[in-house]
């Protein structure tokens, strides 16, 4: 009998849960879709430089959900067994034993658990599926078909049992230490908050920390740098709201005139104020991950169109000073109406790399600059399409260098380099074999041929002394496989389509055979044309996966912002159903409501903009360490992305505002 | 004259929410009585024979199926929109028997609501609320919050809510049937001095024989109807018997 009752008093309330469990539904099929991502992104990639920062992108957005979807679960479902514990003190007060009260809460939480879990683990393969297919039918090139791995379902499993068991157990020791009672009283009493002075100091050190944060991610100047930045930006930010937040609440308590006008929409915020603060940052976290972080990294992608203004030359080749290829090429010219330069050149082979090699001769002639090399000085050119040639370079670059040296080796890539380019080989190549290590005299950015590739370091240019570059040009000339002669060519654009057609079949017959990094031929010729339809669709393909954890942060975030005022509902309700015994008018309820409804997420909204335009600015400079110089666009983008974000958000808001309006309305009889 | 004058009130729910039928729960079936200016009113009758449904209509909260109720001798059915809420603010104060209080206030921030909805001056508003809690002995209380109060403080806190902005009229709603006796009767005597120094009209629901017999006339009501009306005539312990009495009646 008891049992029945039970259970009809959950059929009862379960439109009160209802929302509960889909907080957790989606907590947990975000899990099993950013694990599933993370999986299927190591094995996937089919291109090994595309690779690297794609995982890099799926684990930082893949760290993040995981995060918020923790967060979420556990407001979700520490609300829920409040709501259930208070439900429950009906039976403990007529006898029910405490143990067994226990017993049938937990049976009831890690039911809806189990029942939550399932359904959260089949959406989840439903959108990663969907997510997938539609990658692989949009971009056969980056992504094959991959099945998911059980890995992932037990990863999820794991993952959420985690988090189902910790707030249970939280919930339960807290209810054990602090009496049954205050779970009947929660949410009346008024949450401390920091008002005195003495806590200035925290805010001071949030302050501090956004700047260390700010800094450390400008200079990547930690070894987990990049990762230290983000936690130093958000929980910067964390420390401002919460101290500074309570010490600026507690002075507007004290001008009377403004905090009793706006008395009842600040209440929340005053009431509520240590579970505000942490639904801020969650909300944050979220929030700033995709204003700043995704948004940032769109911004640099975009435009994807237009790419070919930043190749100065319709094709490049490396090949050989030959009569041949000579009569060829000047055929090829004069038939097509073209232009070819040509400069002298080597292969140098870098750490799993190849680079091109020029004198300082034709150095000069590039950049109208003498750079009086000597011996085993070098400059090294770090190519960059969106910068100015001859940027100063202080980061990128060095990483495999060691107090201004690099380990270089002049010739194509062969076997006999395995041991020293390798990275399995573990070669103390930087700080011990002087045989090969060149002083880096200077780094910097350039575009004097273009840059076809993309995200690892080959192709880039290594300028030697006049005397070391002749050597080892006339030793490596005799090799049949090095080319030692640059070719640059520029085609009308009503013949650049024939004219690079006609150079590709020279090259594939004549062309050198460099086997050496790679099973495949190495590429030795450029078609700006042809790379720039790749480099296109690889910019879209970084463009999907970005906007895929934009909207996917979007989406949650909004969500977050759902599931806390259902929540409130209630509270709302009783509220307001008071307030208009009291004689509250329309105008005066709507805008009240507006505040109440609104104005946590706001102030994050706030909170956000600012930080992640400092973001912005922070990713231009440590853009340009590295060479790259990003123009006002970045900007424009970043700026257009946000206010996108923003204005879903205050959409969802309003829909919100307006839901508990009518909810409200409902309670009211007149 | 009247502050209150109710004609024929009838109050159904309805079971579909689409059309009347024979099955809504009628809880009035025609109540009329009026209340004097300055005049203590008490209702009376078993759980469910439709007392907070009256008070409810009688404070605008709930809407009559059918009668009339004039308020000041305008007819209540005119009143809606930021009219009605004017009213409310400042015509009409409610005390609830659960108290109403919003713990995340102040006890000061809680007496001054009402001023604070109609946009009083601040210094203004202090002072009322000030004044009021002191003369109901809660002065020292008005910067703790309602958690922090016994019952009967907490009522008393209301009870200056509902004088802040000198309404025409009360509606108490069992002030006392959350309170021990000893709160219950500081409660009863805070009303009975408002109804003897301010002379204000107070209508109120109430089990309590005791608590009803400071009324100046008792409504007994039984089945959502009068059954009787009692006026106090001599002192209050002989209302009191008269009304206990009746009480078997009921």
């Amino acid at each position: 009998m008891l049992y029945q009752i039970i259970l009809k008093n959950f059929k009862s309330s379960w439109k009160n849960y209802f929302v509960y469990f889909t907080g957790n539904i989606i907590g947990v099929a975000e899990f099993f879709v950013f694990l599933g991502l993370y999986s299927v992104s190591k094995v996937i990639m089919k291109d090994a430089s595309a690779d690297f920062g794609t995982i890099q992108d799926v684990m930082f957005a893949c760290i993040l959900v995981c995060i918020f979807s923790v967060a979420i679960m556990t407001y979700s479902m520490q609300k829920f067994m409040r709501l259930r514990l208070r439900e429950y003190q009906l039976f403990y007060v007529l006898g029910m034993k405490r143990r067994k009260m226990y017993g049938m809460i937990l049976f009831e939480y890690f039911s809806g658990c189990l029942g939550t879990l399932f359904a959260g683990m089949l959406a989840g393969r439903l959108m990663l599926g969907g997510v997938l297919k539609a990658w692989h039918y949009f971009f056969p090139e980056y992504i094959r078909r991959v099945p998911i791995t059980v890995s992932v379902y037990m990863d999820t499993c794991k993952l959420s049992v985690a988090v189902f068991l910790a707030v249970a157990f939280s919930l339960l020791v807290w209810a054990d230490n602090h009496g049954l009672q205050d779970l009947m009283n929660d949410g009346k009493k008024k949450e401390k908050k920091p008002q005195s002075r003495k806590w200035l100091v925290f805010t001071v050190a949030g302050v501090l920390l956004i700047a260390a944060g700010y800094w450390i991610y400008a200079r990547y100047s930690l070894d987990y740098g990049y990762l230290y930045s983000h936690l130093f930006l958000n929980f910067g930010t964390f420390f401002v709201v919460l101290f500074g937040g309570g010490i600026l609440l507690e002075i507007l308590h004290k001008r009377r005139k403004f905090y009793l006008k706006h008395l009842l929409g600040l209440n929340g915020l005053y009431s509520r104020y240590q579970s505000n603060m942490l639904f801020f940052l969650m909300i944050f976290t979220v929030q700033f991950a995709a204003v700043g972080y995704c948004g940032v990294q769109i911004a640099e992608i975009l435009p994807i169109s237009g790419q070919e203004k930043y190749f100065p030359y319709d094709a490049v080749w490396m090949g050989k000073d030959t009569g041949e290829n000579q009569n060829f090429v000047n055929q090829c010219v004069k038939e097509y109406k073209g232009s070819v330069k040509k400069f002298p050149m080597i292969r140098v082979s870098g750490y799993s790399v190849e680079l091109v090699g020029i004198s300082e001769k034709t150095y000069e002639q590039l950049s109208g600059k003498q750079v009086h090399l000597k011996n085993k000085e070098i400059v090294y050119i770090q190519n960059e399409y969106k910068t100015y040639n001859g940027k100063k370079v202080t980061m990128g670059a060095m990483d495999y260098g060691r107090k201004g040296y690099t380990w270089l080796m002049p010739g194509s890539f062969d076997k006999g380099k395995d041991e020293y380019v390798s990275p399995e080989s573990n070669h103390p190549i930087a700080s011990k074999d002087w045989d090969h290590l060149y002083r880096m005299k200077r780094i910097e950015a350039g575009n004097w041929f273009g840059k076809y590739r993309i995200g690892v370091e080959a192709e880039n240019v290594v300028v030697f002394s006049e005397n070391y570059f002749n050597k080892w040009h006339e030793k490596l000339k005799k090799e049949k496989e090095e080319p030692d002669l640059l070719y640059l060519f520029s085609f009308p654009d009503r013949t650049e389509k024939q004219g690079t057609k006609e150079l590709q079949k020279y090259v594939n017959k004549y062309g050198n055979q460099d086997y050496g990094l790679t099973d495949e031929v190495q590429k030795t010729l450029y078609v700006t044309a042809t790379f720039v339809t790749e480099l296109e669709k690889s910019l879209l393909f970084q463009l999907s996966n970005k906007a895929f954890f934009f909207l996917a942060l979007l989406v949650s975030g909004n969500f977050a912002l759902f599931v806390k005022t259902a929540s409130e509902l209630p509270d709302y309700r009783k509220r307001y159903e008071f307030l208009s015994c009291m004689g509250i008018t329309k105008k005066m309820k709507k805008r009240t409501l507006a505040w109440e409804v609104k104005l946590l997420p706001e102030i994050t909204a706030v909170a956000v903009l600012l930080l992640s335009a400092g973001y912005v600015e922070m990713e231009k400079i440590r853009e340009s360490y590295l060479g790259v110089v990003h123009g006002k666009e970045v900007w424009i983008y970043w700026g257009c992305l946000s206010a996108g974000y923003i204005l879903l958000t205050e959409v969802m808001l309003e829909l919100l505002k307006k839901w508990v309006a009518k909810r409200v309305e409902e309670g009211n009889r007149r | 004259m009247s502050v209150i004058k109710v004609e024929n009130l009838i109050k159904n729910y309805k079971k579909s929410t689409w059309k009347e039928s024979e099955e809504d729960v009628k809880v009035l079936k025609g109540i009329s009585f009026q209340a004097e200016q300055g005049e203590f009113v008490g209702i009376m009758g078993k759980s469910g024979c439709g007392k907070t449904t009256l008070l409810k209509n009688l404070g605008m909260i709930d809407k009559p199926t059918n009668g009339k109720i004039q308020f000041a001798g305008e007819d209540t059915d005119s009143l809606y929109g930021d009219k009605l809420a004017e009213i409310r603010n400042q015509k009409i104060g409610f005390v609830f028997q659960d108290f109403y209080l919003m713990d995340s206030l102040s006890v000061e921030e809680n007496i001054m609501l009402p001023m604070i909805l109609k946009k009083s001056p601040v210094k203004e508003m202090q002072k009322k609320a000030k004044n009021l809690a002191e003369q109901f002995e809660i002065g020292k209380l008005l910067q703790k919050n309602p958690y922090e109060l016994s019952g009967g403080e907490r009522q008393r806190v209301a009870i200056c809510r509902a004088l802040i902005n000198d309404p025409e009229l009360i509606l108490a709603d069992e002030p006392t049937g959350n309170l021990d006796s000893h709160s219950g009767q500081l409660v009863i005597d805070t009303l009975n001095r408002i109804h003897m120094e301010y002379k204000k009209t107070i209508i109120m629901v109430t089990h309590d024989p005791k608590m009803a017999s400071y009324c100046d006339r008792i409504l007994l009501l039984k089945d959502g109807k009068i059954l009787e009306e009692m006026k106090r005539v001599k002192e209050q312990e002989r209302f009191y018997f008269r009304i206990l009495g009746k009480m078997a009646d009921l």
